[in-house]
Parts: C-alpha cells; sequence; structure tokens
C-alpha cells in the first residue's frame, strides 16, 4: 500500500540537520533575537581582544595627563576624556571585561551547586533531604538577592572578588527552585510515571528524564541571568562595594562622573550606556533562547 | 429538490488552509455540505479529517491568524460569512447560530462563576435581540430555568459555584445550557461526547437531541463515532480529508453505503452478532501540505483506478438524497 | 479551601521563613574574620572602649545565646546600638524607613497602574505604533538599572527642562508636617498642608520613577503577553460564539485571567524595587532606610546592617503573602487545588 507517511528509515543526521535548521528557523525568524546574539559577540570580542582594539590601552589603570582632561566626544576619543585625562572608550572596553567576569562567574559558580540541590531534592523527594534544601532556599528566596548580597559584602574588604562572591552565594538557589520546580510538575507527567512502573531507578529518572528537559529552562536562565547579574555588579560598584577606582569598571566610572553633571554629561553617560548596552544584547538574546526553545519556566 | 430558502445553512466548496513552519496546511478542500432549517445533519469523520475547523470556520472563530478561509461560500441564511463584516458577525452569533464545543473544560472560564458566564451570555443576548435590558430577578431566573433544562440539579447552587468544582458532564451540560439560552435556529455540536465517558456521552447526547427536537432548531451534529449519530440524524454526511465523501438519509448510509471510505467506516464497527473481529482500514490518514491528487483517499483504496488519482471525483446523485464522490459506483 | 484558610497557612509559613532569615542574618553578621567592633571602630580606638562595646552586644558569649539574646532584642523592636551613630539602631530606624516606603508606595502604584495600562493598550492596538513604542520603552525598562534612570531624569528633567526636583524630599523653604505616619505626603493631607504636601509630591516623582521603571516594564511585557496568550484560549472562542460583547470580553473576561501572571510577578518586581532602593535614595539624596544600610555597610556597623536587612525581609515577605492572597483570590484553581490534592 502506497502511504504518504515520512520513510521512518530516515537517517538520523537528516534528523540533527533538520531539527537544527529548524531551531534556526524560529530563532532567525524573530531578527531581535540575532541582534542580541550580535552584540553579545561583539562584546565579549571586545573584552578578550580589549588591549588589541583599544585606541588608548595603557590607559586602563592609573594614568594621568591632565592637558587633556574633560575632552568632549570628538575624533580621537569618541566618548571624550574624563577628569584626569583617560580615553573613556578605552576605559569603557576594558570594563566590559568586569562586566562580563562577574557575570559568567557568578552565574558559572552559582548554577551548578544550585542545579545539583534541585537534583537532589528532587531525588530524594517527600524525605527530611527535600524538606530542608527546599527550606533553605526558601529563606534565601525570601530576601531579594541583591540585599542579602550586600550585607554580606558588609563583612568583607570591598572589591571585585568578595562582590563576585557575595551574589554567588545568593544565586544559587534560584536555580535550585527552577529545577526542583521542573521535577515536580513532570512527577505528573506520563513518561516519568511510565518510567517509573517499569521499575527505572530513582537516579535514572533524575537524569535520563528530568534534567534533559531542564536544559532548556536552565540555560535559557543563565543567558538572562547574565543579565541580571551585571546590573547588579554596576550597581554594587556604583555605590563603593564592588569594584574600586582605578580599576575600569562601568559601575565605578558611573558613579565618578556623576559629579559632573551636567555640564561633563559625557563621563558618566557614555559608561552608563554601555551598561545598557550589554545588558541589552543578553536580554535579547535570552528572549530568544526563550522563545526557540518554547520554555514557561523562567 | 430543495430550493435555496429551504437551508439555513449552506457551505459551496469551502477551502481553509493554515500556515505552518513546515508549509500550508490544507485542511479543508473543497467541502460542500448543506443544512435545512428544523433538519438534523450528522458530519462523521475520523479524527484530523477537518470537522473542527470547519465549525470554527462557519461561526468565524479560526485562529488568527494561521487559520484562514482561502475561498468558497458559507451561506447562513443566504448570506456569506465569510464577506460579512464583524459587527454583522456578532450580531448572529450566539443569537441566531449557537455552539457546543468539545471540550466543556477549556470552553468556560475558569476564574469566573457559572453565574457570572451565564448572566453576561443572557444579558448580552436580550440586548441585542430586543434591546432591552434586564433586571438581575429577571436574568437570574433564565438562568436557572436554562440550567434545569439541561438537567442540572440544584442549578441555585451551581450559580455561585467555579467551573473547576464541577464534573466533566455537569460543565458540558452548563455548555449546553449556555447554548441553549437563545433559542437559536442553528446549533452546531463539535463532538460534546468526547471528552467525557461513555454513559455521560449517552446522556449528553440524549439531552441536546432532545432539547433539539423540541425546540426545531437546525443542528450539524459533529461526530467521529457513527453510532452515536445513528438515532438522531435525519441526514449524514461523511468527510474524509477536508471533503465531504458521501452523504444520505440516516437510513441509507448504514444500509447501503456506497463510498469506499463509508463502506470501511462501518466495516470498523464491531458487532457483538456475528461477523467476527472488524476490519480496519490500512494506511493513514494524508499529510496536508502536500495532499494526494485527484480522489483523496485513492492511496487506501482496494477499488483504485487510473482517473482517481488524476481528477477529483464529482457528487453522482443516486437519487432519494444519496450522493456519492467516487468513480467506482458508476456501474 | 476558604480564603481564611489559606491565608493562615501563608502566614505559618512566613514565620518560618522569617525565622530562617534571622538566623542567616545572625550568622553573616558574626562570620566577621576578625573583631567585628574594632572593624568598625577603626583600628586606633583605645582596647577600653572596644571591650566595653563588645561586652554590651554580648560577644564574649557562645553563638546560640547571642543569636537568643539578639532575637529577643528584635522581636521586641531592639537592635542593638549602632555602632557609628551610638543611637539606637530602632530609632534610627524609625526615622529613616518611612522615607523608604513612602517611596515604594509611589513606585509600587506607578509600577502597577502604569505598567497594566500599557500592557492593555499594547494588547488592544497590536503592532501598531503605539504597541512598539510600547514594546520598545518596556524592553529598555528590563535592560536599564535604576540608578541610570536616576541619572538620566536628574540630566533630563533636573537641568535640561528644570521641570523637577533632584534632591531631597522638601524644597528648603517649606516646614514639613508634624511626625505622624513619617510620610509626608500623609502627613501633609492630615494636617492640611497643601504646600508642602504638593512639594513632597514633586520630590517623590523622579525618584519613584527611577525606581519604577524595571517593574513598570515587566508588568507591561506581562500583561501583554499573558493578554495574547489567553486570546487564542476556547474560552474566549465560546464567549463570542455565545454572544458577549467584545468588549466586555476584552475588558472582563480576558483581563482577569491575564492578571494572574502579572500580580504574581508584583511579588518580585517589588522585590526589585526595595533591593534598587539605595541607588536611588543615593542619587536624590533621599533620607531613607536604604540608604542608611548601605552607610552601614561601608561602615561596617553590624548591628545596623542586620536590623535594614531583617526590616527589609519581613517587608517582602508581607509584600509577598497579600500577593499571594490576591492571586488566590483571582484565580480560584490555587485554592480548590490544594484542597482536592490533600484528598488524594
Amino acid at each position: 500500500m502506497h502511504s504518504n507517511a515520512p520513510d521512518i528509515k530516515e537517517s538520523l543526521w537528516e534528523k540533527r540537520k533538520d531539527n537544527l535548521s529548524r531551531i534556526w528557523y524560529k530563532f532567525s525568524g524573530n531578527y531581535l533575537s540575532i541582534v542580541g546574539l550580535a552584540i553579545v559577540l561583539i562584546v565579549i570580542f571586545m573584552a578578550i581582544f580589549a588591549p588589541w582594539v583599544t585606541p588608548y590601552p595603557e590607559h586602563r589603570g592609573a594614568f594621568v595627563d591632565f592637558s587633556n582632561a574633560m575632552q568632549s566626544p570628538n575624533a580621537e576619543h569618541w566618548f571624550g576624556t574624563d577628569a584626569v585625562g583617560r580615553d573613556i572608550l578605552t576605559r569603557v572596553i576594558f570594563g566590559f571585561r568586569f562586566s562580563l567576569m562577574m557575570g559568567f562567574v557568578v552565574i558559572g559558580l552559582a548554577a551548578p551547586p544550585g542545579i545539583v540541590a534541585g537534583l537532589v531534592a528532587g531525588y530524594f523527594r517527600d524525605t527530611w533531604v527535600d524538606t530542608v534544601i527546599m527550606r533553605v532556599t526558601d529563606v534565601f528566596l525570601a530576601v531579594p538577592p541583591l540585599i542579602l548580597a550586600m550585607a554580606i559584602t558588609a563583612v568583607l574588604p570591598p572589591n571585585v572578588f568578595y562582590a563576585m562572591l557575595a551574589v554567588t552565594l545568593m544565586w544559587w538557589p534560584w536555580y535550585a527552585r527552577l529545577v526542583y520546580g521542573i521535577a515536580s510538575s513532570l512527577q505528573n507527567e506520563f513518561f516519568v510515571q511510565a518510567a517509573q512502573v517499569t521499575g527505572a531507578s530513582k537516579a535514572y529518572i533524575i537524569f535520563r528524564e528530568i534534567l534533559p528537559n531542564s536544559i532548556s529552562a536552565i540555560f535559557t536562565k543563565m543567558t538572562l541571568d547574565v543579565g541580571i547579574v551585571i546590573i547588579i555588579a554596576a550597581s554594587l560598584s556604583f555605590v563603593g562595594l564592588g569594584a574600586q577606582p582605578p580599576t575600569p569598571d562601568l559601575g565605578t566610572m558611573v558613579s565618578d562622573g556623576a559629579k559632573y553633571l551636567p555640564d561633563q554629561w559625557w563621563v558618566t553617560i557614555c559608561p552608563a550606556l554601555a551598561i545598557v548596552f550589554i545588558v541589552l544584547g543578553f536580554n535579547l538574546l535570552g528572549d530568544g533562547l526563550r522563545d526557540m526553545l518554547a520554555v514557561e519556566e523562567v | 429538490m430543495t430550493t435555496d430558502t429551504d437551508k439555513i445553512l449552506d457551505i459551496r466548496d469551502l477551502c481553509v488552509s493554515y500556515m505552518t513552519y513546515e508549509g500550508k496546511l490544507k485542511v479543508v478542500d473543497g467541502l460542500s455540505l448543506e443544512v435545512r432549517y428544523g433538519e438534523k445533519v450528522g458530519l462523521v469523520g475520523e479524527t484530523g479529517c477537518g470537522k473542527t475547523t470547519t465549525m470554527r470556520a462557519i461561526m468565524d472563530i479560526l485562529p488568527k491568524p494561521a487559520g484562514q478561509v482561502d475561498s468558497g461560500e458559507i451561506l447562513f441564511r443566504g448570506n456569506d460569512i465569510c464577506k460579512m463584516k464583524k459587527k454583522e458577525i456578532e450580531r448572529i452569533r450566539g443569537i441566531d447560530i449557537t455552539a457546543i464545543f468539545q471540550n466543556p473544560t477549556a470552553a468556560l472560564n475558569p476564574v469566573f462563576t457559572i453565574g457570572q458566564q451565564l448572566y453576561d451570555v443572557i444579558r448580552s443576548q436580550e440586548k441585542r435581540k430586543t434591546g432591552k435590558n434586564l433586571s438581575k430577578r429577571e436574568i437570574r431566573e433564565r438562568a436557572i430555568k436554562a440550567l434545569k433544562e439541561a438537567a442540572l440539579h440544584d442549578p441555585e447552587r451551581l450559580l455561585s459555584n467555579y467551573p473547576v468544582q464541577l464534573s466533566g458532564g455537569m460543565k458540558q451540560r452548563v455548555c449546553i445550557a449556555l447554548a441553549m439560552v437563545s433559542d437559536a435556529e442553528m446549533l452546531i455540536a463539535d463532538e460534546p461526547g468526547t471528552a467525557l465517558d461513555v454513559t455521560i456521552q449517552d446522556q449528553i447526547l440524549r439531552l441536546s437531541m432532545f432539547m433539539m427536537t423540541k425546540r426545531n432548531t437546525a443542528t450539524l451534529y459533529i461526530e467521529h463515532s457513527l453510532g452515536v449519530i445513528r438515532e438522531w440524524m435525519d441526514r449524514v454526511y461523511v468527510m474524509y480529508a477536508g471533503r465531504t465523501v458521501e452523504v444520505a438519509n440516516s437510513v441509507d448510509i448504514f444500509k447501503s453505503p456506497q463510498h469506499p471510505y463509508t463502506r470501511g467506516l462501518l466495516a470498523a464497527v464491531p458487532k457483538l452478532t456475528g461477523g467476527g473481529i472488524a476490519q480496519g482500514i490500512a494506511g493513514r490518514v494524508p499529510e496536508y501540505i502536500r495532499p494526494p491528487t485527484g480522489c483523496r483517499f485513492h492511496p487506501r483504496c482496494e477499488y483504485r483506478m487510473d482517473i482517481c488519482v488524476k481528477e477529483r471525483p464529482p457528487y453522482f446523485d443516486l437519487g432519494n438524497e444519496h450522493k456519492v464522490a467516487c468513480y467506482h459506483i458508476k456501474q | 479551601m476558604k480564603l481564611s484558610t489559606f491565608i493562615l497557612r501563608r502566614l505559618a509559613l512566613a514565620v518560618g521563613v522569617l525565622l530562617g532569615l534571622s538566623i542567616l542574618i545572625f550568622v553573616i553578621s558574626r562570620v566577621v574574620p576578625g573583631d567585628p567592633v574594632r572593624l568598625a571602630l577603626g583600628a586606633r580606638a583605645p582596647q577600653e572602649v572596644v571591650d566595653k562595646i563588645s561586652a554590651e552586644m554580648h560577644l564574649d558569649k557562645s553563638y546560640p545565646v547571642q543569636y537568643a539574646m539578639w532575637l529577643k532584642g528584635v522581636v521586641q523592636g531592639d537592635f542593638g546600638t549602632s555602632l557609628y551613630t551610638r543611637r539606637s539602631v530602632s530609632q534610627d530606624i524609625r526615622a529613616f524607613l518611612p522615607a523608604t516606603l513612602e517611596l515604594a508606595i509611589y513606585s509600587g502604584i506607578i509600577m502597577t497602574f502604569f505598567g497594566i495600562l500599557l500592557g492593555v493598550l499594547s494588547v488592544q492596538k497590536k503592532n501598531s505604533w503605539v504597541d512598539n513604542i510600547v514594546r520598545v520603552i518596556s524592553y529598555l525598562g528590563v535592560v536599564t538599572p535604576a540608578f541610570i534612570f536616576a541619572i538620566i531624569f536628574v540630566l533630563l528633567f533636573g537641568f535640561y527642562l528644570d521641570a523637577f526636583p533632584i534632591s531631597g524630599r522638601l524644597a528648603p523653604g517649606i516646614t514639613a508636617p508634624p511626625f505622624i505616619t513619617g510620610m509626608i505626603t500623609i502627613d501633609s493631607l492630615l494636617t492640611g498642608n497643601f504646600r508642602a504636601y504638593f512639594s513632597a509630591l514633586t520630590h517623590l516623582f523622579l525618584p519613584a520613577l527611577s525606581l519604577a521603571m524595571a517593574g513598570l516594564s515587566q508588568q507591561a511585557r506581562i500583561a501583554r503577553s499573558s493578554m495574547s496568550d489567553n486570546l487564542q484560549k476556547d474560552y474566549i472562542l465560546a464567549h463570542r460564539a455565545y454572544g458577549i460583547q467584545e468588549r466586555k470580553i476584552m475588558f472582563k473576561y480576558l483581563l482577569k485571567p491575564s492578571l494572574i501572571p502579572t500580580v504574581s510577578i508584583l511579588g518580585l518586581d517589588f522585590a526589585a524595587l526595595l533591593s534598587n532602593a539605595f541607588l536611588v535614595e543615593l542619587v536624590f539624596n533621599w533620607p531613607g532606610i536604604s540608604r542608611y544600610g548601605v552607610n552601614a555597610i561601608l561602615r561596617k556597623d553590624l548591628n545596623a546592617v542586620a536590623a535594614v536587612v531583617m526590616i527589609l525581609g519581613v517587608t517582602f515577605v508581607v509584600v509577598n503573602i497579600v500577593v499571594d492572597v490576591v492571586v488566590a483570590y483571582l484565580d480560584p484553581r490555587i485554592r480548590m487545588r490544594r484542597d482536592r490534592s490533600s484528598a488524594l
């Protein structure tokens, strides 16, 4: 009997290619996501190759040249110069480094323990392990992360490293909650129950059924989180709890430049726009991922 | 034999499609059917043949922007719905033509009580029909009456319940009450029993049919199960892959089915009295992006001829309202 | 389940969480490398002063005892003495908290009301220029930190347009109303001092707007997307089929279920408000508790820090309870589901 159904013996490679092109179709259909991806890639590139890409790499640290101070944006200094004569564009690009580092390091350090905690709580579901882990995350989640992060910085000397540490400590519970939530909602799905009924061990269920289903949500959240962490890092530096001068951190630059408003507006506005630029990129990318992977929990 | 003024619903050559990633799904492709005033017509077809799409096209509730009517006419009381403006359609929806949906849980707004939803329907329809504003008491009375007619106990308490508190059968009765409130001339029922278990299904069917007969409402009853429509329908259309392939009155369609697909459907019903295990129809429902040419059933048909692959069969009139779209019966 | 039972359950949960939070805060404030008192007072403070204050803070006792004494104090409203101002911390809090609350309330109003309004507008005129502008603004609102908005508003409205004041709570010449609630707008209304009321409002506008931008954007986006999703739902099709007028469908039958996600997010958005308050308070010179807290952190004034975090934590928990209750009211399925699942 002739049938119109697709040939089941289609090769795995063909299927993979089709899947990828389908994903790309969905992703590229939304041109904003492409913009986000482009921004992120540009920023990463500039951060990595900062010493070679910037016009005045020596301005990144403690450098003074009062004869060139407070120049408004012009051909030699696209973003102008600051109070001690440093090129702001250069410092902004080096500032990208710190922002990215903050974002990636914090998420990279906070996500794995959080995910593991969530999986463990899901594995030992309805036992005391589950309850303890979830109550602990509840306490951390009860207060906005920034507030507790700041409290932690109170007991540590103010610098970039400790700021990162503080935010990391506050961040892992969100991943635990996310993974646990996915695990819980999947418990009621038929494929999990089917696996249980056919005798699969709990470990199998956790790692082969639940984890793969969580990956899209985790990945999307990580992308969006980078943006949020960058904002938090900038906020902490703005207040003086993060990077200290003369390190070129975007938040510190905004804070330093604020005193020169409104006349020398570029000293504070340029780094401010740079912050918006980076976060915009990661947010667009994360949103694109979310639409593409059809994730709802994030 | 029937003149145009006898028909309350006249669908001519309707084509409806959905736009998707893979391409354009031509779900309904040249569907024609008619329902006369007071008549009970069944539309039977397996899952995926386009029945719900047809119903949504008639009521103009296709999901936009994916779904669209490509061509054809849907004449309701002589006026083409496809060409009507939004306001005109809003004027007839619910009042002259009403519907019962497949999934009662999805058809009721979960965050409002039954009462609130009923009241608003009653209030809007009365405003639309006569321009009058009913008093709260009158509206409540009508609501209770409608619920009672739908064979629901304790309607007063039901009014303050949320859909989540009701069982499936009760929800479907509420939907029937909602549909019946208007006393419309035409009802389209889209598999109202499907989401319920069999005993409730039977009750719902009896209830809806009883009410249709009592009020002499023209009904288009969409089903996938043949047995359901046997008892109550005047005429039955059989649908396959977006087209109607056969139509006859309810006696003839079971006694002497002509189209190979109809025969296959009937043969697939297991009988308790002799006959052994039922036979299925080999093959699958076609995909709608590159559907089969000519007669859409030809890939699965044992009587397939060359012309079936090339050209779409027209309707052959066998007399007594019995029409079949198949080259094979020309003997 | 009745609404009252639901509320009680949430309250019980909240108490547990707050207890855990107090432990967490206590642990943080005591896990300082080195001597906390010396840290705050500086290396040059005389040893006797350090010893005296250590004794006052019971730092010689074991940790559980210290925690118990601290907790006892907290419950009675005594947070100890600020190592910096040498006043009781609760006095400081009473002075500064109302300013932040006032700011948060107005921000919250702007955020919720205008956020949802913009979201509804956006959906009504989907894909029109109104929709696109709202989408752009709300996107920028999400990616821009509050302090950048603050600076931009200061530049724009404060300097260039000179339309709104950019510092403090009241114009210098105006006498403040007596301290009834501590919130100038309320107090001035209560005492009929309209000059103070208007001055306070104009001073509130820019800081409240800066703070609200992030939450406003979130609300608008979520309102828009949830309404857009619900438009496709079967029950909306059913409402249409049964003849309910389109306007009623939009504003009643679509709005209520669509509000559920926005209200759920309100809790998180309010968290963002409280978190970011310090940024705005610093830029606009607003004498609020967040600014007080930041200064306490910079000065290592641990008693004050612990107190501020605790207060903010309690506020946040309370707001979350209110949000949960409103959501349960809006969505009866949540109340009912608890009941059913416990029966299973």
